[in-house]
């Protein structure tokens, strides 16, 4: 942690700082703040920003259940599979009407964050 | 009989809290710690410490033979086993004896009377106390158990019979949910607990949770430690806790408190433990019985000068206790708040990672409890909770507001934390006012916290304290998110 002097707007701000992993975290007005921190939360948020054609695991953890039919295809909304961390059971769902393809894990597995737990074909859509 | 050495079965700021009272006692501490936690408080506090096995909570915290084996390899005469873990686990309570091991809590007989959630019920209603009106049968067919719950009536409760510490439990509002909450249920029942039986309750809609401490000493007298209320509740689990209760009818105070004595007794009951009703409508309903220390215990502490700690320990060598129960009365108010590591404003998601700087403003009355220091891990292994922080005062709306202080001086970089969150709850008119009701956070704050834009001042801050600091990528590898559910109430 360093203390820094910063000038903003001409006056000077004192502040508690630190950059780990490529993330500056600044303590400052009695908030602590961090670099990645509205991209971040942004990027969970919006649907816009997902990627309807794969569900990745956002963090380590473990495979519980995973729920396909026979045709692989599953509507919006559908829990296509259940992961366990920290203590909490998530489901992840598919955020679009979409054909599964390949699915990259099964039940037990341990995945690191980020990991590709299934690739989707989303439909196309008809209104054009 | 004196115990030399105490095996602490536990990780984080419980290990660290066992070992002070081990260190005070004049008695050795062994650390028995899984493969990944050799980075954290509670590993450099112990005088010893033996890896049980990998990071995995299976091969390591909850492998009982692993335990035994670590705690007899050193010749530690005691387990400590913290909360959670195999805090509750009757087989490990017997193991322990059965390797000669004295287990710091009660009988393995009392764990599994009261583990199994349906025989606790039945030994309270055979007292003449009410419990929350449900199915608890043996028929456990799925058709059979959905049949049932339009004869409670809808909302109801799925809850695992071996489930405890909020988990295994669903709230079904609807019948086209019940079967998946079932299903899910009885996975998680399997997963956590070996054991997919479950009872159905009635939900109550408008409960206060209030649990009483109880202590039961070597000679089994029976005391209360008063209540706690634990009320603010996120997915069945606490978040905020105080003592005494905010708001509490004093002649249904004092039948809840003799009624939990009872429940104690006649269960034979040793050591700490605690009795969690449900209160709605100015009546009382039995929940469960906690056999071990809770998380929450520091605010009983603060309150009634008491460390229930050495009081376990003390018992376990038939040591007599320092208190009788006129000496046990609260003295102003205690409020604590779990610092967890998960995203304020993106839905409560986890967030692991290295723990960069952590300050934390001591002062008069304020108490924390820390399991992990800068340079610590925190894993997706295990829970998600970083550090506890209590405040006393001489009554509530102090305790609060030395609360919010102390919330905002804090200070944790590296990982997300709840702290913003926590913050808008205890300045909440619902919670200062005493009224909140376990309906709290999924009326007020379903999805935690409303992304708030920085301020172009904050923006300013935060680019020119990046060039000041050492020249680290500063690229963000950011993965979206498909979670859905990590603050949603279900």
């Amino acid at each position: 942690m360093k203390l820094l002097t910063l000038n903003i707007d001409n006056k000077e701000v004192k502040v508690k700082a630190q950059k780990i992993n490529g993330i500056t975290w600044v303590y400052y007005n009695r908030k602590i703040l961090s670099l990645a921190n509205k991209k971040a939360s942004h990027g969970s948020t919006a649907s816009g920003l997902q990627d309807p054609s794969k569900i990745l695991a956002p963090m380590p953890g473990a495979i519980l259940k995973i729920s396909t039919n026979d045709d692989h295809q599953y509507l919006a909304g559908h829990t296509l599979i259940v992961m366990e961390a920290m203590k909490m059971e998530y489901s992840l769902k598919v955020i679009a009407n979409a054909t599964l393809t390949k699915l990259n894990c099964a039940v037990g597995d341990q995945v690191t964050q980020g990991q590709v737990l299934a690739q989707l074909e989303p439909e196309a859509s008809h209104e054009d | 009989m004196q115990i030399n050495k105490i095996a602490i079965a536990n990780r984080g700021e419980v290990a660290a809290r066992i070992i002070y009272a081990c260190q005070e006692l004049g008695i050795g501490s062994v650390l028995l710690h899984s493969e990944c936690d050799t980075q954290t408080l509670a590993y450099e506090l112990a005088d010893e410490t033996v890896c049980i096995g990998e990071s995995n909570v299976k091969d390591s915290y909850l492998n009982i033979p692993a335990n035994i084996q670590g705690a007899l390899s050193v010749g530690a005469e005691a387990i400590h086993p913290g909360f959670g873990f195999l805090s509750e686990n009757a087989g490990f309570a017997k193991a322990c004896k059965d390797n000669k091991l004295i287990f710091i809590g009660p009988s393995a007989e009392a764990i599994a009377l009261f583990g199994d959630k349906i025989s606790a019920k039945k030994l309270v209603e055979d007292l003449g106390h009410s419990t929350i009106p449900g199915y608890q049968g043996d028929n456990q067919e799925d058709e059979y158990l959905l049949e049932q719950i339009p004869k409670i009536g809808l909302p109801i409760m799925i809850k695992v019979a071996g489930g405890g510490g909020g988990r295994g439990l669903r709230i079904v509002h609807n019948m086209e949910d019940a079967k998946e909450a079932l299903e899910s249920a009885k996975r998680e029942g399997i997963n956590a607990f070996a054991s997919d039986k479950v009872f159905l309750e009635k939900y109550m809609d408008h409960a206060k949770h209030i649990e009483v401490q109880i202590f039961s000493d070597s000679q089994g007298k029976v005391f209360h430690l008063q209540e706690r209320e634990c009320t603010i509740q996120r997915r069945h689990q606490k978040v905020v806790e105080e003592a005494p209760s905010a708001q509490l009818d004093s002649q249904l105070r004092d039948e809840i408190l003799s009624a939990a004595v009872k429940i104690a007794e006649k269960a034979n009951y040793k050591g700490a433990g605690t009795i969690e009703f449900l209160v709605q409508d100015n009546e009382f309903y039995f929940l469960e019985m906690n056999t071990r220390l809770q998380v929450e215990h520091p605010v009983t502490e603060l309150c009634l000068g008491v460390d229930l700690v050495k009081a376990q320990i003390n018992t376990a060598q038939n040591k007599p206790l320092f208190w009788d129960q006129e000496d046990l009365v609260a003295r102003g108010h205690a409020i604590e708040c779990r610092i967890y590591a998960e995203d304020a404003f993106n839905k409560g998601m986890p967030s692991t990672g290295k723990l960069g700087y952590c300050y934390y403003p001591m002062g008069p009355g304020r108490r924390f409890e820390i399991g992990f220091r800068e340079g610590d891990e925190i894993t997706s292994f295990y829970d998600s909770m970083i550090a506890k922080i209590v405040t006393w005062d001489e009554n509530r709306p102090r305790a609060i507001q030395k609360m919010i202080r102390t919330l905002k001086d804090t200070i944790i970089f590296g990982v997300k934390t709840n702290i913003p969150y926590l913050l808008e709850i205890v300045n909440h008119p619902d919670f200062t006012s005493g009224e909140m009701t376990t309906q709290f956070i999924e009326k007020y704050f379903p999805n935690g916290l409303e992304d708030s834009d920085l301020s172009s001042l904050e923006k300013n801050v935060l680019k020119q304290a990046s060039r000041n600091l050492a020249d680290a990528s500063s690229a963000s590898t950011h993965i979206p998110s498909p979670w859905e559910h990590s603050w949603e109430v279900r």
